[in-house]
């Protein structure tokens, strides 16, 4: 029985692949996909010039990161979440704190103070815990925003798009 | 009152531009010329600096329906861009002294 013909093997796939998902489109338009393009065309045999073949595109995809680094930085302040995230930061460490008042309060009947400050001694602070989650909040929902954010397709799909 | 922003220029962006001359080329083939001068590894995220800046712009490539591989990226300097290489270039030259001029 004859097999199918196999796809042509082509250099740089899964890169292209991971980048397309991690990177905005013309993050990977500009940095990343023509030295993935310019990989896919190298013929020689050279082991050094394979080598900075892949070393451009991790440069390509380091640059991209760095890019949508700053560009998420860069809205995150122009969309005001900074004083939405300072706002949160403060309102969860004065709760904990109030929490903490409050059941000190309680401390002539259950003895909360000594469980408590035997509590506090081996966790962080009340405001380090309210960093953490409001970060932890914050990095979930990009998370799930990145998720759920439906991806344009790239005109200039070519292979990749194909055999995925 | 507007504040004029002044446009820099680097001695690598300089460069390319002036081994992309009037024409189109691609990245790897800039690097091929350069004689070393241009690093294989830095030339698109140097390339796209000046594309942000205004002094080149780009376009993929055109390929035959069902050719494999990802299309490349083919780059061309703007006039903004000539402009701005020609005026570091009289400045250059306007400021360098010989070194027996500077004493």
């Amino acid at each position: 029985m004859a097999r199918a013909p196999r796809p042509p093997t082509v250099r740089g796939r899964w890169m292209a692949a991971a980048s397309r998902r991690l990177f905005s489109a013309e993050s990977f338009s500009l940095l990343v996909e023509p030295a993935i393009a310019d990989l896919q065309i190298e013929n020689s045999g050279r082991i050094a010039e394979r080598f900075d073949a892949y070393r451009t595109v991790w440069v390509g995809m380091a640059a991209a990161c760095d890019d949508g680094v700053a560009r998420r930085a860069r809205a995150f302040v122009r969309d005001n979440e900074l004083v939405t995230l300072a706002a949160l930061v403060l309102l969860h460490a004065a709760h904990s704190l109030w929490m903490v008042v409050l059941l000190l309060g309680l401390d002539g009947r259950v003895h909360l103070k000594r469980l408590i400050s035997a509590g506090l001694s081996e966790l962080p602070t009340p405001g380090v815990l309210a960093v953490a989650s409001v970060v932890a909040l914050y990095a979930g929902r990009a998370l799930v925003m990145r998720l759920l954010a439906t991806r344009a397709p790239s005109p200039g799909c070519s292979v990749v798009r194909v055999l995925e | 009152m507007d504040e004029l922003k002044t446009a820099s220029m680097s001695a690598t962006e300089a460069l390319l531009l002036d081994l992309m001359g009037d024409g189109e080329r691609f990245g790897l083939e800039l690097v091929a010329t350069s004689d070393g001068r241009i690093k294989r590894g830095s030339v698109y995220v140097t390339l796209t600096r000046m594309e942000a800046k205004g002094f080149v712009e780009s376009r993929q490539e055109e390929r035959p329906a069902g050719a494999i591989g990802l299309p490349r990226r083919l780059y061309k300097a703007t006039p903004y861009g000539a402009t701005v290489r020609q005026a570091y270039q009289s400045l250059r030259q306007a400021i360098s002294l010989r070194p027996a001029e500077a004493r």
